[in-house]
C-alpha cells in the first residue's frame, strides 16, 4: 500500500471551477474520507486520482511517483463505484477475474486469488451467478472483491454504501473498516454521509464548492470546526449558530443577541479582543444547551421532536433566529408555544468571525 | 384558480341513450386499419396461395389451368430458383454484417466527447434521409464508365463495374450498405448510449485497454442491439428490389437476379402470376425460417440487461 497525494489541484469544466487548489494527502494505510454536499467536488477529486479526469493544474502522486500522465490502468489503484459498475454479462467469478485477466495473471494464480477473495467476502456460493441475480448487498461485495483481488496500491471508493438500505449500510460500514485494517489498505473514501465519515475515517477532509474547508480527525472536526460551513455541516442536528455583537463590560466580554446575553469565558474573550471583533457568530451544539430557569437564553418553543431515546426541541429566538436543543427522553417536556429559558455550558461555546466565517481559536 | 370545467359537474339523469358495448367501440376504431391491411396485405397474401395452384397460359387472355402442386415443385426445383436464392443469400451476406460493422465503427467514433462531433453525427446519420432511388442514382453515376467518379480516378475495368458479372453484385451491395448505413449508425449509437459509462470506466481502471474494453464490455452490452439489427437487416436484404431494378436489372448474366427481382420479372415481363405467386410464398417462408433460426441460434448469445 502507498500514500496518495493531490498537490495544488485545480479542475475547471467549461468555465466552472470544480476544484480549486486542493492539496490533500492520504497517508499509507490511512482511510481518508472526502466529505461534502453534492457538487462540492469530492467525486471529481476521486476521479482525478483514478485518472478518469485530468486536472487543469496540479500534481497527483501515488506512492512516490507523479502519475499525471499515466492511464488509469497504469496507476495501480482500484475503484468501487456507487452503482458498483459490475459487468452485467459476466458471472461473479468472471467479474472478480476481470482485472486479473486484463493484467495477464496466469490462470492458476487467478483461481487462487478469486477463491481467496470470494472467501473473505463470503461470495463462495455466488460465483456462478450473474449480477442481476444478486441483492444490492451482494453486488456491493462483488464490487469490493473485484477491487481487492488485485491488491492495488490504493482503493478509491465513491459512495459505495449509498445504494444499500439503512440496516445493511451500518453492517457493511463496520465490515469495510475491518477489511481496511486487515489489508492495511490506503483508502480514499467519498461520501456525503457524515455518519459514515465520522465512524470510518481516520481523517475527514471536508469540501465545499471545490474548496477544502478542513482536514482533521473526526473528533477534532466535530469539536473544533474550522469555519461556519464545517460547524453547520457536521453534527445532527447541526450546530446552532447565532449572530450578534460583542459588548465590552468592565472586566469581561459579553455576546448579545435578541433575547440572550452570554458571558464569554476568559480565553475566548481574549481571543476575540485580539481579533478585534465587534460582530460575532456564536456556535453551540444542540447537546450543549439545556433547559434551565436561570439560563440566559430566552426562546419560544415551536416543536418537540421525540426520537425515543432523546428529544429535539425546536425553538426560535426573539428575533426569529432558529435554535435546536437536544434533551434526554427522561427530562420534563415543555409545551409548544411556551417561553423557555436555556443555558449553555461556557466551555461549549464556539466563536466565529462573521466576515471570514473562520473559527476564532481561544 | 379557475372554476372547474362544467363537464365535471354532476349531470341530471336524462333519457337513456343506447350505447355501443366496449368491444364494439374497439373494433370500430380498428376498422380503418383492418380495411387497409385487408385490401393491401391479407387479401393479396391469401390470393397468392390460390394463384400458385394455376398455371398461367403462354399468351395472356387464354384461360388458366389448374395444376395443383405441380407448378410449385416445378418452380422450386428449377435451376433459376436455386440460382436466385443463392444470389439473395450472397447479397445478404455481403450487406448485413458489413452494414452493422460499419455502423458500429462510426457510432463508436461519433460517441467520443470531441468538439464538433455533432457535425459528424449528422453526416453519418444523413443517409437515412435518402431513398433507395436516390442512392441508386448516386452510385449508378459514380460507377458509370463515361461520367463516373471511379473512371475519373482511373478505376475503370472493362466491362464497366455494373456490367461485370463478378463485380455487379458487390457493387449493388456497396450502394445498399451505404444507403442503410445511416439507420445502422443510429441504431448502434442508441445502443452505445445505453452502455453505462461507469462500467466502461471500471474496465479502464481494471486494466483493460481500448480494444479489450470494446470486445469484452461494449460489444456484449450492445448484443441486443446488434441482434435486432441482424434480424431486421436480414429481412430487408431478402426484400431488396429498388437498387437492383435501377442499377443492374438483374444482370449481367443473371448475377444480380435476387428473389424479389425474379418475382417481379415473372409478372412484368412474362405475365406469369402463377410462378410469381409460388416464388412469393417461397420468399415469405424462407424469410420466416431465417428469422426463426436467428431467434433460436443467435439469441442465446445475447445478453439482455436484467
Amino acid at each position: 500500500m502507498s500514500r496518495v497525494a493531490l498537490e495544488g489541484i485545480t479542475k475547471r469544466f467549461d468555465g466552472t471551477v470544480a476544484l480549486s487548489d486542493l492539496t490533500l494527502e492520504a497517508q499509507d494505510e490511512e482511510l481518508l474520507v472526502l466529505l461534502g454536499p453534492s457538487g462540492c467536488g469530492k467525486s471529481t477529486a476521486l476521479r482525478i486520482i483514478a485518472g478518469l479526469e485530468t486536472p487543469t493544474e496540479g500534481t497527483v502522486r501515488i506512492g512516490d511517483e507523479v502519475v499525471n500522465d499515466r492511464e488509469p490502468r497504469d496507476r495501480d489503484i482500484a475503484m468501487v463505484f456507487q452503482s458498483y459498475a459490475l459487468y452485467p454479462h459476466m458471472t461473479v467469478a468472471r467479474n472478480i477475474e476481470f482485472p486479473l485477466r486484463a493484467r495477464r495473471v496466469p490462470v492458476e494464480e487467478r483461481k487462487h486469488l478469486i477463491a481467496d477473495t470470494a472467501r473473505v467476502l463470503g461470495l463462495d456460493e455466488l460465483l456462478d451467478r450473474k449480477p442481476s441475480q444478486l441483492s444490492g448487498g451482494q453486488r456491493q461485495r462483488v464490487a469490493l472483491a473485484r477491487a481487492l483481488v488485485r491488491r492495488p496500491a490504493a482503493f478509491l471508493m465513491d459512495e459505495p454504501l449509498s445504494n444499500l438500505d439503512a440496516k445493511l449500510r451500518v453492517q457493511t460500514r463496520a465490515e469495510l473498516v475491518d477489511l481496511q485494517r486487515r489489508f492495511r489498505a490506503t483508502v480514499v473514501y467519498v461520501t456525503h454521509d457524515q455518519v459514515e465519515a465520522m465512524t470510518m475515517g481516520h481523517r475527514i477532509a471536508i469540501l465545499d464548492h471545490g474548496v477544502l474547508q478542513q482536514v482533521d480527525e473526526p473528533q477534532r472536526v466535530y469539536a473544533q470546526p474550522a469555519n461556519l460551513f464545517v460547524a453547520r455541516f457536521i453534527g445532527n442536528p447541526p450546530m446552532n449558530t447565532i449572530e450578534g455583537r460583542l459588548t465590552a463590560a468592565v472586566d469581561r466580554l459579553t455576546f448579545e443577541s435578541a433575547g440572550l446575553t452570554l458571558a464569554l469565558p476568559a480565553p475566548l474573550a481574549s481571543a476575540a479582543r485580539a481579533a478585534g471583533l465587534e460582530q460575532a457568530v456564536i456556535g453551540v451544539r444542540p447537546e450543549d444547551l439545556r433547559v434551565d430557569q436561570a439560563g440566559s437564553i430566552s426562546a419560544k418553543l415551536t416543536l418537540v421532536e421525540s426520537l425515543g431515546h432523546e428529544r429535539h426541541l425546536i425553538l426560535r429566538l426573539d428575533d426569529g433566529q432558529p435554535l435546536v436543543a437536544r434533551q434526554p427522553a427522561e427530562a420534563a417536556v415543555p409545551r409548544d408555544g411556551e417561553a423557555v429559558r436555556l443555558a449553555a455550558a461556557p466551555d461549549a461555546l464556539h466563536l466565529f468571525d462573521p466576515s471570514s466565517e473562520r473559527r476564532v481559536e481561544p | 384558480m379557475t372554476a372547474p370545467p362544467a363537464t365535471d359537474a354532476p349531470v341530471a339523469p336524462g333519457p337513456r341513450r343506447r350505447r355501443l358495448p366496449d368491444w364494439g367501440l374497439g373494433y370500430l376504431f380498428l376498422l380503418p386499419a383492418l380495411v387497409i391491411f385487408g385490401v393491401f396485405i391479407f387479401f393479396p397474401f391469401a390470393k397468392n396461395f390460390e394463384l400458385a395452384l394455376y398455371r398461367s397460359p403462354p399468351f395472356p387472355g387464354l384461360p388458366r389451368t389448374y395444376v395443383g402442386f405441380r407448378q410449385i415443385t416445378d418452380v422450386l426445383g428449377s435451376g433459376d430458383f436455386r440460382h436466385s436464392l443463392w444470389t439473395t443469400v450472397l447479397f445478404g451476406l455481403l450487406t448485413v454484417p458489413t452494414g452493422i460493422a460499419l455502423g458500429l465503427v462510426l457510432a463508436v467514433l461519433a460517441n467520443q466527447r470531441l468538439r464538433g462531433v455533432a457535425i459528424y453525427r449528422t453526416i453519418f446519420a444523413s443517409t437515412v434521409a435518402t431513398s433507395v432511388a436516390v442512392a441508386s442514382v448516386i452510385f449508378g453515376t459514380l460507377m458509370n464508365p463515361q461520367v463516373g467518379l471511379l473512371p475519373w480516378l482511373g478505376i475503370n475495368p472493362s466491362p464497366a463495374i455494373l456490367d461485370n458479372p463478378s463485380w455487379a453484385l458487390p457493387a449493388v451491395a456497396i450502394a445498399t450498405v451505404w444507403q442503410n448505413l445511416g439507420l445502422s449508425f443510429i441504431l448502434m449509437s442508441a445502443g452505445l448510449q445505453a452502455v453505462p459509462g461507469d462500467v466502461l470506466e471500471a474496465a479502464e481502471i481494471d486494466g483493460a485497454g481500448p480494444v479489450t474494453r470494446f470486445w469484452r464490455v461494449t460489444v456484449p452490452l450492445l448484443s441486443p442491439t446488434i441482434f435486432f439489427a441482424v434480424v431486421v437487416g436480414s429481412i430487408f436484404a431478402f426484400q431488396t428490389f429498388g437498387q437492383i431494378d435501377l442499377l443492374t436489372r438483374g444482370g449481367p448474366q443473371n448475377k444480380t437476379n435476387v428473389l424479389t427481382y425474379f418475382i417481379v420479372t415473372q409478372l412484368r415481363e412474362h405475365q406469369n402470376p402463377g410462378t410469381a405467386a409460388v416464388l412469393s410464398i417461397a420468399l415469405f417462408l424462407i424469410t420466416l425460417l431465417l428469422t426463426l433460426a436467428q431467434l433460436r441460434l443467435l439469441e442465446r448469445r445475447v445478453h439482455y440487461a436484467r
